[in-house]
């Protein structure tokens, strides 16, 4: 199993982190402008001034030479300082934001797990009912509604016309953080971001199980008697809970690409929002690491979600 | 000639069966020709402000009210149809494009091609399409092309991914080798002999593809880095309505914006499903 996961590391994931660093630096390199633009303007300012800025920045240099030493610094966990006028690390600013969009990612994820799974077991259990066309219908609904009409719909709805959930933000200052106080904060955005989540997964959890209650094995159970509960929730889905174990790597870069969006609407206080700002201010240091902040979590997310699958099926042999 | 017609009958009838499909594509269509029909169906500029007239719920002059600018929200709906449909058929057109042709070279070709084309695509793959769609953006400046292009170019790993799998599975049937055989090359034996057999896939992930770009589209106008004001967009509206006071107590400028996403998403999605099972040859016809 470790030689696996490292394996996976080596193999795939620097290689795929590398092309997208690459990529990134790339693409802020040929951004209209430079960090000394700013100084072209300035009167009585030297040309000689000017390239002696460039060289201390290191801009003068050829693109792959700045590309590798910029590498360098990441590698030994440095993301550069911030543009603004503070002048603070880049790395100490994620930090900062970091848990609130974590918490923010695992109770959407939690929520669309946890109601998505049961309503698509119960979904296929009940194959044409009138309850399996209502959930097939309302996914595709979860699946379409985009997420900020959606929150707008909650925010008015929660916070202006019935006043019981705040309308955004994270903890005042002073307020003590309490359990509820996570909650009535959380429970906007979460679920706004949760939906398309619930969606997914019930549709994926239907489909799953109602395949697997084709095989062989499931006639099997049946014609030895046993009642029709047992095989559906005993034997058929373990093996049809499966599959759905892979598409949390799949649902990550969807959710974290929501949450962008989720956390602009309720001002949350996560990368997300921190992104917004850092692009308003063409603040590029901070852009790059939440770029690759990103990346890395995603590529964590999926060696997860491959991980756990190989722990739960014993037919997959990753030798 | 006669075999094809019955086969696209044959699909077609399947695809009336599923009637949410058949609600979706009589939406579309409704939204196509109401956004296309735009200047016929109201004598609004959509971009034209008159600040006597602001903010004013929906009346008979205004049929849904006015924003903070004096602006009549009816035309803006129809107008930012035009906006959402075109950015999300062009940057489908675009992804469609490199996904395609990347996707059928490394299917067709495998080896050491294939494993770098699909290299860069899980490049592609593994990071959130937002925050690097939203960093081009404002790098680039915000755009309807610019946004057109970022939409199309970050998502044709999607496609080429398919379409490797089709030309994986057909590249050793029976008639392409026959193909090969005669004498064809291997550009001819791709595009004239492969592609068309993996068509159906390739349609139904592209109708799929139009809804997310729509949404792509807005959400990036929601943002302020998609479709600049004063053009009109479903999602730059819903961005000017965002301060509380408007969402409050005006309803009406972000509702028909809102809605129009939501409506034109979801028939899109319900007709990419129906185009699936119409094509899945393991439906029986009956």
């Amino acid at each position: 199993m470790w030689r696996y996961i490292i394996r996976r590391i080596v193999l795939q994931g620097i290689p795929v982190l590398l092309g997208f660093t690459f990529l990134l630096y790339l693409i802020i390199t040929i951004a209209p402008g430079s960090p000394v633009t700013h100084l072209r303007g300035v009167p009585d300012l030297d040309t000689a001034v000017i390239a002696q800025r460039e060289a201390q920045l290191g801009v003068d240099q050829p693109f792959l030479v700045q590309y590798v030493r910029w590498l360098g610094d990441i590698v030994r966990g440095d993301l550069g300082l911030s543009f603004d006028s503070a002048r603070r690390p880049v790395a100490t600013l994620i930090k900062e934001r970091m848990p609130a969009t974590i918490i923010l990612s695992l109770s959407s994820i939690v929520l669309g797990w946890g109601i998505g799974i049961p309503v698509g077991i119960l979904s296929a259990r009940y194959q044409y009912s009138i309850f399996d066309y209502v959930i097939t219908f309302f996914a595709f609904v979860g699946i379409s509604i985009p997420s900020f009409f959606f929150g707008l719909v909650l925010l008015y709805v929660f916070a202006l016309t019935l006043n019981v959930l705040p309308a955004g933000g994270f903890f005042m200052a002073g307020e003590p953080h309490t359990f509820l106080g996570y909650v009535r904060y959380l429970l906007l955005p979460a679920m706004t971001l949760g939906l398309s989540s619930i969606a997914s997964v019930a549709r994926y959890m239907r489909s799953s199980l109602l395949e697997v209650l084709n095989e062989d094995y499931l006639r099997t159970a049946r014609s030895k008697g046993l009642r029709e509960n047992i095989v559906i929730y005993k034997h058929a889905l373990r093996n049809a809970l499966l599959p759905i174990l892979t598409l949390m790597g799949f649902m990550l870069p969807t959710i974290f690409s929501g949450a962008v969006i989720v956390e602009n609407i309720f001002t949350w206080p996560g990368l997300g929002s921190l992104a917004i700002q850092a692009l308003n201010e063409r603040n590029y240091p901070v852009i790059m690491g939440i770029n690759l902040m990103f990346a890395v979590l995603i590529f964590l997310g999926s060696i997860i979600a491959d991980v756990s699958y190989a722990f739960a099926d014993p037919r997959i042999r990753y030798e | 000639m006669m075999k094809q017609i019955s086969q696209s009958k044959k699909i077609w009838k399947r695809f009336c069966r599923n009637k949410l499909a058949v609600l979706g594509l009589v939406v579309l269509i409704f939204f196509v020709v109401v956004s296309v029909c735009a200047p016929f169906l109201t004598d609004y500029d959509p971009n034209r402000s008159d600040l006597r007239k602001r903010n004013q719920p929906p009346s008979e002059a205004h049929l849904f009210g006015t924003d903070d600018m004096g602006r009549d929200i009816f035309a803006r709906t129809l107008y930012g149809g035009r906006i959402s449909l075109s950015v999300g058929l062009v940057s489908v057109g675009i992804s469609l494009s490199i996904g395609v042709v990347l996707g059928a070279i490394a299917g067709f070709f495998g080896g050491m091609v294939d494993t770098v084309i699909m290299r860069i695509a899980d490049v592609f793959y593994s990071f959130p399409f937002m925050i690097l769609a939203i960093t081009i953006s404002s790098i680039f400046g915000p755009s309807i092309y610019n946004t057109m292009v970022i939409l199309g170019v970050l998502s044709w790993p999607s496609s080429a991914r398919l379409l490797r799998a089709e030309f994986l599975k057909l590249k050793n049937t029976d008639f392409s080798l026959a193909a090969t055989t005669i004498g064809a090359g291997p550009a001819r034996v791709m595009f004239r002999h492969i592609l068309p057999n993996a068509i159906s896939p390739l349609l139904v992930s592209a109708t799929l593809g139009v809804a997310s770009a729509i949404l792509s589209e807005a959400g990036l106008s929601f943002l302020g880095l998609g479709v600049p004001p004063p053009a009109p967009s479903w999602g730059n509206m819903l961005n000017r309505a965002r301060p509380l006071h408007i969402l409050a107590t005006m309803p009406w400028m972000w509702l028909p914006p809102g809605i129009a996403i939501f409506v034109i998403v979801l028939s899109i999605n319900f007709v990419g499903d129906g185009l699936r099972d119409a094509f899945d040859p393991r439906q029986v016809m009956d």
